[in-house]
């Protein structure tokens, strides 16, 4: 398993994460990001980098 | 609303007002629309969708209501939602997200480096004009896999389509003009590349994306034509702010020269208190309760960045500049689905400039007398910086 984490101090809500991984990172009602799935199947890195990769503020990170 | 003041956000004292709240009020309704001066607030309307950027309104009282200037900026990335700005938006994340910058440092270098070899650093110089202009275009050059003797105009196309921004109608033609040299630079390089071979840059990726289907012809050019308008005018005002304010704190400035690692957050903290976009517009797309004020359909919402930034409610001591803030998240690249896109290179542009400074000029300080900075429309804007290097 592949650990997620975000680091909300930098986090700005742009979402770009939710629309590309919408079971793992998810944008509420007031805008802000929540992290429904701290754990993500190994198969899974690729899309995760991308994810990573398109964060405009370099909060994504994993294990 | 029953705000007897009347209070501007674009007024040019408009500086006078502190930030955050006015009378209490965070925000308010004015002959221009609606203005959100409180941080909380602002970040609330930046994230919320149901509000869209006003550009395309703007161009429309600027005259421009048809044509392939209206109907470009109708599908570009600041005025979609949803889908179709997610395909327009993930192609070019990549190209300047942190991670990716890191790689691009090294180009940053050599750019600023480049510039400063032209210099002629026995006098002072005027450093918005001979420095700080000429970088961003550069930076955009490599980017699109463009020769660097494309940057001038680069930064002059730049600068003429984003002066719909100063809400001047008398700059149509200008503007209009200025589209027109855009596309058809683009259409030119872009043929260029074909014939040359595409490269590993991010004009190239967009074009391989186009020939496999993943994006339209008009999508291809639409990116490239908002990330060449959005590149280069704002970083370049925005680079000069921050030297300006950097090299006035003198502790700040002698912090820096003995601990480079303070830079980014010197950054950040510069462009937290003078905003290069210390307006950013929108339009409620239906009504928008706000703040306990239903603000209605198709009613202006200019977000008072520059306003919000200073808010005490989120920042202690608001008007000092303090290298030690935790959490410092301004505004100046908005939040939300459409915050800047370009942050993560613009804010290593600005670093890298400051880091040469620091190393090769420690003792650089500004010539007051020959420099201008102010505030214009809530935006600040650089006219002149002269910066002596050797004093
Ligand atoms: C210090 C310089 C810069 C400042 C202050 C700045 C500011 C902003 C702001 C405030 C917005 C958001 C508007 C909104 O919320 O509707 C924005 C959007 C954008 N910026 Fe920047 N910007 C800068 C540099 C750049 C650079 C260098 C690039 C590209 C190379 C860029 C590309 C973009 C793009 C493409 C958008 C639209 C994003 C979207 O709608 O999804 N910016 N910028």
């Amino acid at each position: 398993m592949i650990q997620v984490m975000v680091d909300f101090d930098r986090c700005d809500a742009n979402g770009t994460c939710a629309a590309l991984m919408p079971d793992v990172f998810q944008i509420k009602a007031d805008g802000q990001l929540e992290l429904l799935n701290a754990e993500i199947d190994d198969s899974r890195e690729g899309e995760l980098e991308e994810v990573i990769l398109c964060c405009p503020v370099g909060a994504i990170a994993h294990s | 609303m029953t705000n007897a003041r009347v209070f501007d956000p674009f007024a040019p004292d408009a500086g006078q007002h502190l930030g955050g709240a006015f009378d209490d009020q965070a925000i308010l309704e004015g002959p221009f629309g609606y203005a959100v001066l409180g941080y909380e607030l602002a970040g609330a309307v930046l994230r919320d969708r149901r509000f869209q950027n006003s550009a395309l309104r703007l161009m429309e009282q600027f005259g421009i209501t048809d044509g392939p200037v209206h109907d470009f900026r109708a599908r570009s990335i600041i005025m979609v939602e949803g889908e179709p700005q997610l395909r327009l938006r993930t192609p070019l994340a990549r190209f300047m997200s942190p991670v990716t910058v890191k790689n691009t440092r090294a180009v940053l270098r050599t750019i600023v480096e480049a510039i400063a070899d032209d210099l002629d650093d026995s006098a002072p110089i005027e450093f918005h004009n001979t420095v700080a202009r000429r970088i961003p275009s550069m930076v955009y050059c490599h980017l699109a896999g463009a020769p660097m003797s494309d940057a001038p105009k680069v930064q002059s196309i730049s600068e003429r389509t984003l002066s719909l921004l100063s809400r001047d109608p008398s700059l149509t033609p200008t503007i209009l003009e200025a589209y027109d040299e855009l596309f058809a630079y683009l259409d030119d390089l872009i043929g260029r590349k074909r014939e040359e071979g595409l490269g590993e840059d991010m004009l190239s990726y967009l074009i391989a994306l186009g020939d496999e289907g993943k994006l339209t012809e008009l999508e291809v050019l639409t990116e490239a034509t908002s990330m060449l308008e959005a590149s280069s005018v704002n970083t370049a005002h925005q680079a000069a702010l921050v030297v300006w304010t950097l090299l006035r704190d003198r502790n700040v400035w002698k912090r820096l020269s003995s601990d480079p690692t303070l830079i980014p957050a010197a950054v950040v903290e510069a462009l937290r208190l003078y905003p290069r976009t210390g307006v950013v517009s929108k339009i409620a797309t239906e009504d928008v309760e706000v703040g306990g004020v239903v603000i209605p359909r198709g009613a202006d919402v200019h977000v008072a960045v520059w306003s919000a930034n200073r808010d005490p409610e989120r920042f202690e001591n608001p008007e000092l500049f303090d290298l030690d803030r935790e959490r410092n998240q301004p505004l100046t690249f908005s939040t939300g689905p459409h915050n800047c896109l370009g942050q993560g290179l613009a804010k290593a542009e600005i670093e890298e400039v400051v880091g040469f400074l620091v190393e090769r000029y420690p003792n650089a300080t500004v010539v007051e007398d020959g420099t201008r900075v102010g505030q214009a429309g809530g935006r600040w804007l650089v006219d002149t910086l002269l910066v002596d290097l050797k004093p």
